[in-house]
Parts: C-alpha cells; sequence; structure tokens
C-alpha cells in the first residue's frame, strides 16, 4: 500500500475512531471532577534508609560518601572490590573534573561511548525514590541513553538531598523543572536488569546491567 | 400461611424474631440432616423457624445467562418469603443469589426490585447469621478430632463469610481447627461447569484434595453442599478416609464418630 | 483477532495431560498468589490505592477522546508522530510502511500484547522484515515457532531442558560444551540478542500507559530490552491499544503502584521507562524518528456497552495466576494470546462469540479473578453477561436452553417441584451401594449423568427429601 494511502488511512480511522468514542459516551452521566493526588499515608512514608533498604532487596548496593570529590575512590574500591576491568566509562552528566578522578587512578577513566559487555558505566542521576528504591534518570544532550543498558555494571552518584519520598514528590520537582519540553526519556532503574523466564528465582543481566551500586552524597 | 408449618422456640421464651429456612434443593434433596441441624442452631439461638414451601434460588439459570427464567423463579421467592424478619439459608451460594444478584435482576426503580431489595437485605448465610446477628459466640457440642474448613467462593467473596464459621468451630469443645494451603482455593464444582467440563473440574479438585489430606484432617467441613459433594466424591474415587460434613451438622453436634454419616 | 478457541475442549484435554506444562502451572498456583499477598501486607492502603486506579481507569474511559488527543498533541509538539488504525491489518500496514520509508530490513520488538493479538510480526515477515522478538520468554517461543501462553511470562510452558535445546538448535556460535544451566543460557542469549539490538533498523515496542499530561509512553520490563530497543535504532515505533490512555502523571503513579505488585509481588518492575518522543538537536543519541500507533480493533466498540469496565485492564495477569481454571490447564488451551479470566471476556469481544464460547462459559465463578484485580473488573458478571448472549443465540429446543426451562417452569409449581425432587432422591438412593463408615455412594449414572460419576463417586442421598421430612414431623 502506498504511503499517501497508509496516511490518508491513518485521518480516516482517526475521525473514525474518535467519533465512535463520543458516540458511546453520548447520554452517559457527567464524568465526577477527578480527586486531589494521592497521598501516601504517614506510616509508609520513608526516606534514605527505605530507599537503601528496597534498592537492596532487588539486589543493588549502596554506600555513603561525604562529598562529591569522594565519588572517584569509592568508585576505584567497588570496582577492585568486585574484580571488575580497571577501567570505567563515565557518563558526562556526572559533573567532576578530570582532576578529581585523578584520586581513583590507576582506575582508567574514558567518556564512552560503552562498546564492550563488561564495561562500568559511572553516571549521576536526577533523583531516587525511596518507596521502591528507584534510580531516577533523564536523557540529556551529553548522556547516551542507551549506555544505561548496554553496560554490564552501573554505578550511579546521587546526592542525598535528590532522593525523595514517593512517585508525587517526584512528580512535583519534575513538574517545576521542565513544563513543555519534557525530557526525551525517563528512566527508572530499580537494581540490576533480571528474568524469570529461565526459572525462579530471577536471573540477574537479562539484557541490562548485571550489577547496579548507588554512591549517596552526604553533602 | 396454610402451606407453612411452624415451631415455637425451645426455652419458650419471647423469640427474637421468625427466621425463614430457605433450605436449598441440594439440601432438599441429599441431606435433610443439614437442614435440621440449621433449625437446631436457630432455635436454640432463640428464633422461631419456618419453612415456606420453597424450590430453588435460581442460580442455574442465573449463571447460566438465563435472566429471565433467573427473575421468574426470583419473584417467587421473593413472595413466599417476604413476610419473615430473616432468611437463613446453609449455603454461600444460595444466600449471595438472593442477598446480591436478586435485586439486579429487576428493573432500576421498580417495585419488584424494592421488594427484592428487602429480602436481600435480611438474608444470611448461616454461620454468617448465627455470628454476626445472632451474636452467638459458642456452641455446645463435641467433636474429638481434626477438622479443615473450606471457604465457598461466593460465601467467602460475595458475603465475607470467614471468621463467622472458623470461630464457632473453635469454640467445639475437643476440637481442632486446622487450616490447609489456600482454603479459599475453588473446589472445582461451579454448578454446572463440574458437568460441562469435568477433566478440568477434576484437576482442579484433585489440587484441592491434595491441601486436605496434607492437613491429615478427620473432617472436611464446609458451608456448601455443592462443594461437599464434589469434594467428597472426589475423596471416595481416591481412596481416602476423610469425612466431608456440612458446618451446620458440626455446630449442631451430630458429627461424631458413633454417628452414621447416612441415616 | 484470529484465534483456536473452538478447539478449547481438545486443548484443554492436551494440556491436563502434559506433566511439565502441569508442574509449571502448580508453581504458578502455589507462589503467586503467596507474592502478592506478602507485597500488599507491606502496603496497607493498596484497597485505598485499587479504588484510586478503579476510578483512575473508569474517568479515562469516558474522556478517551480527549486524552487521546491531548496526548497527540504532546507527541507531535515533541517531533514525534501518531497514526491511528481502526483494525489490526491497518496497523499492521502503518508500520510496515514505516519500516519501508526507514528503508529498513532488521526490527527488534519488546513484547505488545497488542501487537500478538494484530500478529505484526507474520504481518512484517511476509513484507520481508526479519523480526527478533528480545523479551527473553517472547524471543524463546519466536524460536519455537508457538505463541504465548500467559500475558506476562509467555514461555512459562517450556522448560530448561527444552530452553537449551532450541538455543542448540538455532544459534549458530561456538561453545565449550553443551548448555546446562541457566546461567549459561542467559549468558548466551545475552550475547546473541546485543548483536542484533546493536544491528536492528527499527525497533517496536507496546506501551503500557499514554500519559496525556505528557505524550509520555510509559514502558515496563525487568529485562532493560525495551530500553535497548527504544533507544538503539534509528527509529523507534511504539504500538498501542487506545485504552491505554492515562491522564496525568499522578494517575499513572498510582497504576504503576498497583500494577508491579499485583502481576509480580514486586514495588515496581525494574524497569520503567517513560518516552516522550525523537533525539533532540544535539542529543547525544536516540531514534530520529518516533511513531505512536495507535490501535482500535473492537476497543472503541466496547465502550458504552456492558463490557466497558474489560478496558480498564492494566494486563497484570493477576486475575491468570489465581484462577483454577488457567493454573488448571494453561494459556494455550484458550485458543487465544489472552488467556485466563481477561482473556475469557476479551477474546469474545475480539474473536466474535461463536469463535470463543467455550471461554466464558469454563469458569467456576469462584470470584478470585475480580478479588484481585487492581482495578476491580468485576469479571465473573462479564462472563455471565457472555453466558447470556451465547445463551438467547441457541436454538429454542437446545437442550441447555429446555433443561434451564424446565427448571423454572418446575419452580413455578411447587408439588411438581417436590415431585421432582422426591423421585430424584428416591432414584439415586436405588442406584447407590454400600460403601465404608455405612454411607452409601453412586459408582456410576447414565447419560447426562457420567459426566459426574467419569472422574467422581456421588455421595447417596438420604432417599427422603428435607421439606417431606419436616412436615412428617411437624404434623
Amino acid at each position: 500500500m502506498a504511503a499517501a494511502q497508509v496516511m490518508s488511512s491513518s485521518a480516516a480511522a482517526r475521525d473514525s475512531i474518535l467519533q465512535a468514542i463520543r458516540r458511546a459516551r453520548a447520554g452517559a452521566d457527567a464524568v465526577p471532577d477527578a480527586p486531589p493526588a494521592y497521598r501516601t499515608p504517614a506510616a509508609l512514608l520513608g526516606g534514605i534508609e527505605q530507599f537503601c533498604a528496597y534498592a537492596g532487596e532487588e539486589a543493588a548496593t549502596s554506600e555513603h560518601v561525604g562529598r562529591m570529590e569522594d565519588v572517584p575512590p569509592a568508585v576505584l574500591r567497588y570496582v577492585t572490590g568486585q574484580g571488575l576491568a580497571m577501567r570505567v566509562v563515565v557518563a558526562a552528566d556526572l559533573d567532576l573534573d578530570a582532576a578529581v578522578w585523578a584520586a581513583a587512578q590507576p582506575l582508567q577513566i574514558t567518556g564512552g561511548p560503552v562498546k564492550r559487555d563488561g564495561d562500568t558505566l559511572v553516571t549521576g542521576c536526577y533523583a531516587g525514590v525511596a518507596e521502591a528504591g528507584a534510580l531516577i534518570m533523564l536523557s540529556s544532550s551529553g548522556v547516551p541513553n542507551e549506555a544505561k543498558f548496554l553496560a554490564a555494571t552501573h554505578i550511579a552518584a546521587v546526592r542525598a538531598v535528590d532522593i525523595l519520598p514517593t512517585f508525587e514528590a517526584l512528580w512535583t520537582r519534575l513538574r517545576g523543572d521542565f513544563t513543555d519540553r519534557w525530557p526525551r526519556t525517563m528512566n527508572w532503574i530499580v537494581g540490576p536488569s533480571r528474568t524469570a523466564d529461565l526459572g525462579v528465582p530471577s536471573k540477574l543481566g537479562a539484557h541490562g546491567p548485571a550489577r547496579v551500586h548507588i554512591i549517596i552524597i552526604d553533602a | 400461611m396454610s402451606d407453612t408449618t411452624t415451631a415455637t422456640n425451645d426455652s419458650g421464651a419471647r423469640p427474637r424474631g421468625r427466621v425463614a429456612l430457605f433450605v436449598t434443593c441440594l439440601v432438599d434433596l441429599y441431606r435433610p440432616e443439614i437442614g435440621f441441624a440449621a433449625v437446631q442452631l436457630l432455635e436454640r439461638a432463640g428464633f422461631v423457624v419456618e419453612v415456606p414451601r420453597q424450590g430453588c434460588c435460581g442460580q442455574p439459570n442465573f449463571n447460566s445467562g438465563d435472566r429471565a427464567g433467573a427473575r421468574k423463579i426470583a419473584s417467587r421467592v421473593i413472595d413466599r418469603f417476604a413476610p419473615f424478619d430473616y432468611v437463613v439459608a446453609p449455603s454461600g451460594s444460595c444466600a449471595a443469589m438472593l442477598r446480591v444478584h436478586y435485586p439486579g435482576l429487576f428493573s432500576a426503580g421498580s417495585e419488584a426490585r424494592r421488594a427484592a431489595a428487602r429480602l436481600a437485605e435480611k438474608t444470611f448465610e448461616l454461620t454468617s447469621f448465627l455470628y454476626d446477628i445472632a451474636g452467638l459466640r459458642e456452641v455446645a457440642a463435641e467433636l474429638d478430632g481434626v477438622v479443615t474448613y473450606h471457604d465457598g467462593c461466593s460465601g467467602l467473596r460475595e458475603l465475607g463469610v470467614a471468621r463467622q464459621p472458623r470461630e464457632l468451630l473453635k469454640s467445639i469443645s475437643g476440637i481442632e481447627l486446622r487450616e490447609m494451603n489456600q482454603p479459599d482455593a475453588c473446589c472445582g464444582f461451579g454448578g454446572l461447569f463440574c458437568m460441562k467440563y469435568p477433566e478440568i473440574s477434576e484437576r482442579i479438585t484433585g489440587s484441592k484434595v491434595r491441601d486436605i489430606l496434607a492437613t491429615d484432617a478427620d473432617y472436611l467441613v464446609a458451608g456448601d453442599l455443592g462443594c461437599l459433594l464434589q469434594m467428597a466424591g472426589t475423596l471416595e474415587r481416591n481412596g481416602h478416609a476423610v469425612k466431608a460434613v456440612h458446618v451446620a451438622e458440626v455446630l449442631a453436634g451430630m458429627i461424631g464418630p458413633d454417628r452414621s454419616a447416612d441415616h | 483477532m484470529e484465534t483456536t478457541s473452538r478447539q478449547f475442549r481438545q486443548l484443554s484435554r492436551h494440556a491436563l495431560e502434559q506433566a511439565t506444562l502441569q508442574h509449571s502451572l502448580d508453581g504458578v498456583r502455589e507462589i503467586m498468589p503467596r507474592i502478592r499477598a506478602a507485597a500488599l501486607a507491606e502496603r496497607g492502603d493498596f484497597d485505598a490505592l485499587c479504588d484510586r486506579a478503579r476510578d483512575i481507569r473508569e474517568r479515562t474511559l469516558r474522556q478517551l477522546d480527549s486524552y487521546l488527543e491531548a496526548f497527540e498533541r504532546r507527541v507531535q509538539a515533541a517531533g514525534g508522530t501518531v497514526h491511528w488504525a481502526a483494525t489490526g491489518e491497518e496497523a499492521c500496514r502503518i508500520v510496515a510502511q514505516i519500516c519501508r520509508d526507514a528503508g529498513a530490513e532488521r526490527l527488534i520488538k519488546s513484547k505488545s500484547m497488542v501487537t500478538e493479538e494484530i500478529e505484526l510480526n507474520a504481518a512484517l515477515e511476509r513484507d520481508g522484515f526479519t523480526v527478533t522478538e528480545t523479551d527473553l520468554g517472547e524471543y524463546i517461543i519466536q524460536l519455537r515457532g508457538e505463541k504465548p501462553s500467559h500475558i506476562l511470562a509467555p514461555s512459562l510452558h517450556v522448560t530448561l531442558d527444552e530452553v537449551a535445546e532450541t538455543f542448540h538448535q538455532h544459534h549458530d556460535i561456538e561453545r565449550s560444551g553443551p548448555l546446562t544451566n541457566a546461567t549459561e543460557m542467559l549468558a548466551e542469549a545475552r550475547s546473541i540478542m546485543r548483536d542484533k539490538f546493536l544491528q536492528a533498523d527499527v525497533g517496536i515496542t507496546g506501551a503500557n500507559f499514554l500519559v496525556a499530561e505528557t505524550g509520555a509512553a510509559v514502558i515496563v520490563t525487568n529485562e532493560g530490552n525495551a530500553d535497548l530497543t527504544a533507544s538503539l535504532p534509528d527509529t523507534h515505533i511504539v504500538v498501542t491499544g487506545i485504552e491505554k490512555a492515562v491522564p496525568t502523571l499522578d494517575d499513572v503513579g498510582v497504576l504503576l503502584r498497583v500494577l508491579a505488585r499485583s502481576a509480580i509481588g514486586e514495588r515496581l518492575s525494574n524497569y520503567t521507562t517513560f518516552v516522550h518522543g525523537p533525539r533532540r538537536d544535539g542529543e547525544a543519541s536516540g531514534p530520529a524518528n518516533y511513531h505512536v500507533v495507535l490501535v482500535d480493533n473492537g476497543r472503541s466498540e466496547m465502550l458504552g456497552t456492558e463490557f466497558q469496565d474489560m478496558l480498564r485492564c492494566i494486563r497484570c495477569s493477576a486475575c491468570l495466576n489465581h484462577c483454577p481454571v488457567y493454573t488448571a490447564i494453561g494459556g494455550h488451551a484458550y485458543g487465544s494470546v489472552y488467556s485466563g479470566p481477561m482473556g475469557a471476556v476479551l477474546t469474545p469481544a475480539f474473536a466474535g462469540l461463536p469463535a470463543a464460547a467455550h471461554l466464558p462459559n469454563a469458569s467456576t465463578f469462584c470470584g478470585r479473578c475480580e478479588a484481585v484485580c487492581p482495578v476491580r473488573i468485576p469479571l465473573p458478571s462479564l462472563l455471565r453477561r457472555w453466558r447470556q448472549r451465547e445463551l438467547s443465540a441457541r436454538p429454542v429446543m437446545d437442550g441447555q436452553r429446555f433443561g434451564l426451562g424446565l427448571w423454572r417452569w418446575l419452580n413455578h409449581w411447587p408439588p411438581a417441584y417436590s415431585l421432582a425432587i422426591r423421585c430424584a432422591a428416591r432414584v439415586l438412593r436405588r442406584l447407590s451401594v454400600p460403601g465404608r463408615g455405612g454411607q452409601r455412594w453412586i459408582r456410576r449414572l447414565p447419560l447426562l449423568g457420567a459426566a459426574w460419576t467419569d472422574c467422581r463417586d456421588l455421595p447417596a442421598p438420604t432417599g427422603r427429601t428435607f421439606q417431606d421430612e419436616w412436615r412428617r414431623r411437624r404434623s
């Protein structure tokens, strides 16, 4: 079918579908107003401890450091501790000078891209959400989105003040930061990737990272 | 009320109300003693029990999609049972038919629907009536043995019957109530389902029987005779000794090693 | 929608005889209710969340047109293209055209039930494209040429040994030895799939939700395959049913809270991705072309009917996992990509009642499905509605119609009813034989009764009816 025909069938379908929806509604009661945003009961609200506990239950590890400058040594510790290759790709959203990374020698730092399966990627993070132990990451000009999923190990540095209790708190922050132009993608990440298709318990490292480590910057 | 027969309650004291027993066609056909057990429990709780001439609640028609047939049957039931304070059935599914489904069979705003709603409001499953309405907390019965209770689906999910039969069972002297794995899992009866899809029904009951046997109970207790027939028949076919009994019989003290289940 | 639901009886008999399938289903029946219950227990407001989720879906369906239009505006403003397809065939043509325009040969897909429903893969393959499923379960059944047997776990029916065999057969790679465990198989699948991700021209995903407020397509996975599918190739196509619209971010948050808990007893799936559009100027990566195909295929016809509530479904599969019938026979027996209680309601709507009549009939109405549905769809009532439609389409002298009519008539005349019950009690008693402990049993019934006694005994009635005995004792 020629392209033009396909496009016009879409326009015709649009009309017929919208009309069918409107016809179905004719004569029905008025729709009540939407209620105010959902409020999580106080007893369920949590902070950084809840965030770490819930992320931990999904096989993500976490640690605290004092300042942003402590991130490179923490990365070095993690990489050596896990026996990984001494080479990491650092995403552009992690705002640290090359000089600061010198503290992580002999770790080799590159700007990417993530090429080999087995690579370790270090990124920043827009926020965390405690109620699910989730890292919230936004696409941005400097960071290839697929890197987060191609790397075998993902180390994410997130500031303690950016760990929010609930999804509602996240929406508030997002709406404050963006009104018309939303980021191209927003990825919520809870622990390593996994699959149950080869039996339970789930196996880690399905297509995305097999390891996730979270560095929380307290300052 | 020329075709009903009445009884005064045991103690001769002022009765707490007139209960019409909705005996259910399975109890009527199969196990009158369940009906008599229910009457005994209700009378001991201080109610006068009457049994109007009656038939089916209409579930087979309703669940098969024959709404018109179910409506006609329902109209007769509503007429016959209207004059009483309460309607009590020893069956979660029949009580749910009257309480949950009857009103919707009739047009919104009609007198028939209002009559159905009035009946619905005063209809109860037996153990729920005894516990929630009559405030009964213990029964004068003895049973030395282990029982496991199966939650009939309609009673549980449409009427919220779960705690009431268990609390009353636990009050029986000598009894041990042991929960099976997933007591709320369907037994596989499903009315006409067990006849229309017998192999699937058999498999569902098979899982249920495994869970029952794992408790090592002497008795399987439930509040619906349909479920009991399904499970009893399967237990027997597979050579298992667990006895399937109705909760009314157990609470009324009619079950025990010296009592034959068949008289 | 194509189905083989007419063969439900044969398919379910076959399923009951398959030991490995039954073993997998035993696992579903035992484990899934337990983990869901544990997840709910942690979240004391789960009931309130489900009420809210139901209301959100209700409100959306009643104003579906305005939310779809708002979503469309947002996607267009972000540089994407929105297409509308009244039927599955139209949707397949649109996707094929987009792929042709992109000069594509190799396509990758993440799991999407609507693409199964419209048989997109088959259509694309007929047009000469190579399509690879990236969800591991979908990939396995694609290699095996099978249909999904569960809406979330499509390869539930495949054993680990069978996976190994399939990989040995289809993967042309060097191995040091045969595949013996899941870890090895996963590593192999991961490396094979990586190549496909990197070489693909077009990525096709579904969407769990479409957020009208921001124009986001929300895609939920545990593997991360949808993210790679959506970000590596130069063209990303989202294929989705029109009923997936959700008004705001707040609304999608509530739905996400109930989705993973209902599905797999988790707080959230590992990956929840919000996609707004194509790559922007200055962005390092991302697809240059972004398309959303909105598929109707019978959904708008359900609006305004007694089946509208079924459109609330968020495809969590809790109803499947808790259903005594599904956990006895598995998904293939339904002959449809949608199985379990939700499939028994949806398949007649999409494929027509004559083709799918068995599905709403094969239910005990236990009600567990409705009890666990996070958007409170009254599934048993909907199944009953299908039965009502089916019954009235049968000829008047059909056996079941006749039987129900007879039963209604008997109940109208108390003397006739009493006589019938009395006779039945006596006849059944006569057919019984003594058994253990003084109880009498019926081992065999003729004709229609054989459906009972073929697989179970029947306790014998006492022989006298309650109403006769009551009147006798009281006189």
